[in-house]
This record gives structure tokens, C-alpha cells and sequence, in this order.
């Protein structure tokens, strides 16, 4: 019995898209800014949504009137900013890892937007609070930047090659997940419940592990 | 140990649909997925097509809402939750179930409807303001009355099991009926109530009446439970066709994504009924009736679980 109200309590804790699926397509592309010691200082982030929603939006806020796919630099100065009026507690459907370490990142800075292609893309930059050394060879742990929604109202996908800026012998690939190992994951995590397991700490954990994800990686200086 | 072995059966069966209700097994996801998102480019070239004035772009359009409304209902979602568990959980006709889906299915529609003529247009509010009081208000209000639905049930089967735990005490009687089951539990209200081993008297109409209040009760809060999370396809849609200037067009739109949904909705309904008649079926009577109870608890708990989970995540 505790099965099938623990399935309905992990199910709907957040972290799977358990009773959501998407209303919003995201593409990101993921750029990463190293210095000169091979630590990465920051990530700039670009989203491009799907049609509808940027029409939804470039509708709503009254630009193109004309509807000629085009916006003036005026209107596109408007758009900016349109995504970036976070929540305190928004974290930016980004999250940085190094290892199993989460890395913490900046509220967005530096933002743009333009509207080409029927689709807005977006851009913002956020700060690491702590370089991230990227050729420490003991270590050896790529940084991991993942792009999802908790939530899973906004399908985040990474379609577009990542980019290293700075550093030397940096680079970075995309891994998408093995949707099979994710669901095995999701599966094994809930038949190796016992009730001291705090589910809030496990479980984003396994919903991470249906996210596209970005490694970065330096050899030595 | 038939007992357990009935429930264990039951637990897989009812795990299993929940995994099926709920998508996680669903191997068709990535499919599904870029289904939606194709309906989703779709439905902007749709409105692009509204706005030049094509042939046929109106069509075109409903065509792509139905598409749309099918394709989102396939997903996982809280309304084949809530119309799957409560099919399983208590012993609803099916067609009543399937009118009850494409009715919240429909409520659903004209709340999206509601929200965004009375705040965007009437009131003139912005898209974020109704976006923000459907996320903060609308939806926490449907949760809440989902989740009371859940504990109703679980009160429920727990007031069956303990009934049936003072039944054991007495001499086991002839095994009980389908009717007299029904009865059973919606004349448990009542506490003077005595139940001997011979039943019969327990039927007369104050308690088909209460169970159809009890019916009637159940039906209007899953309805309006579902119907109170619009549909962020809706609103888009509602607000694109409204600064167009096709505002019906946009409103039929949002009515037929409702019927789409109610396409899947509704094979849920029947696929629950079917699965609870079915696996009762395969039981003994006698067995039947005291798994009822358990159902209604595990079933009104998953139902209860998940509303609170979704009501914590939207407050």
C-alpha cells in the first residue's frame, strides 16, 4: 500500500514529468567564458522559443504590427528583457554542477533579445559566485551545465554545439540522456525507497537525468 | 493468503495503470513530445494563416486545435489522473465517467475562456496578470477541491474497512451482492444504522437518493477540479485571436482543443471502469466487497497525494 501512495507522493514531487508536459519549447545554447587560468567565470545562455509563444508574446506586447516577421530596433528594445523578470526564487532552468557540487550561478545580466524567423531568441549572461577551475587533474570532473524545467511546463532541449570562449585546450560537448537509462533510474529510485530517504533531496536527482546537458573540459594550462 | 495474494494483485494492477495513467512508462513520450511540438508550430502557422486572410485558414485552424487538444490530453495530465483514479475507486457507470470527462474537459475550455475575456478584455489586464492569477489563485483552488475529493474517498474506504473489521467479528454471512455493496457504503452515513447478514431492507430510495447526491457531489467537484487548471494552449490561443480580431474564431478554438481532450479523457474513463469491473470480475464476491474499501483508500490516497503535490507546487 505504501507502494502506491509513495508513487503518487514521488510523482508529483516536482522533479519528473510526472503530471505536466510541456506548453513552451526552449532550444538553448549553452556559451561558457573562461579566463586565462582555465576557471569559467560565467555562462551566456540563449533561448530560442518555439512559434507560438513568440507570437504569443511579440502578439501580446503589441510589436510587429504589420506582421511582417520583422522587428525595428525600437521594437526589439522593447522585447528585451521580456524573460528576464525572474521570481526570487527561479533558478534559471540552469543548473551548473561540478561533480556531484552544484555551482552557484548569478540572477541574469547583460540580456537581448531579437525576433528572426518567426522565433525570439533571448540571450543573458550569468556569473559563477566562484571560478571554476576546468584543468584540475586530480579532479578531473568536467563542469556540467543542464538546461530543464522542474516543473516541465517549458521542454528545454540543447540543439545547438556549445561554445568555449577563452581558456586554452577547452572544449565542450552535448550529451542528451539515454531516455532508457532515465526511466530505469526513475524506476530503481522509487523500488529503493526506504522512509528515511528525504524525497525532496533525492529526487531531482533522477529528473535531471532526462536533461540535456553540456560538459566542459580542459586540458592542463 | 488469498487475500494477499488478491491484493498484491490489485496494488500491481492499480500500480501499473497509475504508471500508465501518470506516463511513466509511457515509452511513447519523445514521440508524444514532438507531436506537441508540432501542433504547437502548427498552431502558430494556423494563426499567421487567420491573420493573411487565407482559404480555409479558419478550418485549418480548428482542425489544429482538436490536434492539439488531443495530442496534450495524451500526455501525462491531471485530469486522466483524477478521471482514471476515480473510476477505479468508486463504482461509477461508465457513461456517466464519460460524460463527466467531456464535461470538465469543456469547463476547462470555458474557464480559459472566462479568464481571458473577463481580465484581458473587460478589465484590461495584461497577458502575465492572467497568466499569474490562473498559476496563483484559479488552479491552487482546483487542487484544493481535488485533493478533498481524494480524502473524501479515503474516509470512505476507511469507514468500509473498519465496517468490515466489525463484520468479521460477527457470523459471515451469504456473500453480498453487487447492489447490496453499493448500498453498503453510501448507507454508512447513517450511524444507527445496523447491517445483518440479510440486507435487504437497507434499499430504498433515501439511499439511492443519497448516493446520487454523493454521485451528483462527486461529479461537480471533479469537474470543476479539472476544468480549474486551464489550459496554457487555450489562453495563448484566446489572447493571439483576440488582438487579431477573430475572437470567435479563437473561443470555438478553444472549446473544439476541448473536445480533442475530451477524446482521450474519455477512453480513460472507460478503460477504468472497464479495468475495475474486470478485475472485480475475476474475484470472488465475497473477495469483491472487501477489496472495495481498499481501493477507495489506496486510490482516493493517490488522488489525495497528488492534488496536494500539485497544490504545495502552485502556492
Amino acid at each position: 500500500m505504501w507502494r502506491i501512495f509513495l508513487l503518487g507522493g514521488l510523482l508529483t514531487a516536482g522533479a519528473a514529468p510526472a503530471l505536466a508536459h510541456p506548453h513552451v519549447w526552449i532550444e538553448t545554447q549553452i556559451e561558457v567564458i573562461v579566463n586565462d587560468r582555465n576557471e569559467a567565470t560565467a555562462l551566456r545562455i540563449s533561448w530560442t522559443y518555439d512559434d507560438l509563444y513568440s507570437l504569443y508574446i511579440v502578439g501580446d506586447m503589441g510589436l510587429d504590427p504589420d506582421w511582417d516577421g520583422k522587428l525595428t530596433p525600437e521594437e526589439e528594445a522593447r522585447l528585451s528583457g521580456f524573460d528576464m523578470d525572474w521570481d526570487p526564487d527561479f533558478a534559471g532552468d540552469i543548473y551548473a554542477l561540478q561533480g556531484d557540487t552544484p555551482l552557484a550561478l548569478s540572477r541574469p545580466k547583460d540580456w537581448t533579445a531579437t525576433y528572426a524567423g518567426e522565433k525570439i531568441t533571448s540571450t543573458h549572461l550569468r556569473s559563477f559566485d566562484a571560478p571554476v577551475p576546468l584543468s584540475d587533474v586530480a579532479e578531473a570532473k568536467p563542469l556540467v551545465v543542464q538546461a530543464y524545467d522542474p516543473g516541465y511546463y517549458v521542454a528545454y532541449s540543447i540543439p545547438f554545439d556549445p561554445v568555449v570562449t577563452g581558456g586554452a585546450g577547452c572544449s565542450a560537448a552535448t550529451f542528451v540522456p539515454d531516455m532508457d537509462e532515465a526511466q530505469e533510474k526513475l524506476l530503481a529510485a522509487l523500488s529503493e525507497y526506504t522512509p528515511d530517504v528525504d524525497l525532496e533531496a533525492e529526487f531531482p536527482a533522477v529528473g535531471a537525468g532526462f536533461a540535456e546537458e553540456v560538459r566542459v573540459t580542459c586540458s592542463a594550462p | 493468503m488469498q487475500r494477499a495474494v488478491m491484493i498484491t494483485g490489485l496494488g500491481l494492477l492499480l500500480a501499473g495503470g497509475l504508471l500508465w495513467l501518470t506516463g511513466a512508462l509511457d515509452g511513447l513520450a519523445g514521440w508524444l513530445q514532438a507531436g506537441q511540438r508540432g501542433a504547437q508550430d502548427q498552431l502558430a502557422g494556423a494563426i499567421r494563416a487567420l491573420r493573411s486572410g487565407e482559404a480555409g485558414a479558419l478550418a485549418a485552424f480548428w482542425t489544429v486545435c482538436f490536434g492539439y487538444g488531443v495530442l496534450h490530453a495524451a500526455g501525462p495530465g491531471h485530469g486522466k489522473l483524477i478521471i482514471g483514479g476515480y473510476g477505479v475507486a468508486r463504482r461509477v457507470p461508465v457513461g456517466r465517467l464519460a460524460g463527466l470527462a467531456l464535461a470538465s474537459s469543456l469547463a476547462q475550455a470555458a474557464v480559459a475562456v472566462a479568464l481571458v475575456y473577463a481580465l484581458v478584455a473587460v478589465l484590461g489586464l495584461t497577458r502575465s496578470a492572467v497568466e499569474g492569477l490562473a498559476a496563483d489563485w484559479v488552479a491552487p483552488v482546483g487542487h484544493a477541491m481535488i485533493a478533498g475529493l481524494g480524502l473524501w474517498l479515503v474516509w470512505r474506504g476507511i469507514g468500509g474497512l473498519r465496517r468490515m473489521a466489525a463484520d468479521a467479528g460477527r457470523a459471515a454471512g451469504p456473500d453480498h451482492g453487487p447492489d447490496h455493496r453499493h448500498g453498503h457504503h453510501d448507507h454508512s452515513h447513517d450511524p444507527h444504522h445496523v447491517h445483518g447478514p440479510d440486507c435487504g431492507h437497507a434499499h430504498g430510495p433515501t439511499i439511492e437518493e443519497a448516493a446520487r447526491v454523493h454521485s451528483f457531489r462527486d461529479g461537480v467537484t471533479l469537474v470543476a477540479g479539472i476544468a480549474l487548471r486551464p489550459c496554457s494552449g487555450a489562453l495563448f490561443v484566446l489572447i493571439l485571436t483576440w488582438q487579431l480580431g477573430i475572437a470567435m474564431a479563437g473561443v470555438i478554438g478553444a472549446f473544439v482543443m476541448g473536445l480533442g481532450t475530451a477524446t482521450v479523457t474519455v477512453a480513460v474513463a472507460a478503460m477504468a471502469v472497464w479495468a475495475r469491473e474486470g478485475a472485480f470480475a475475476a474475484l470472488p464476491q465475497g473477495r469483491v466487497a472487501r477489496a472495495i474499501p481498499v481501493v477507495e483508500v489506496a486510490l482516493g490516497g493517490v488522488i489525495a497525494v497528488a492534488a496536494l503535490g500539485l497544490l504545495v507546487g502552485s502556492l
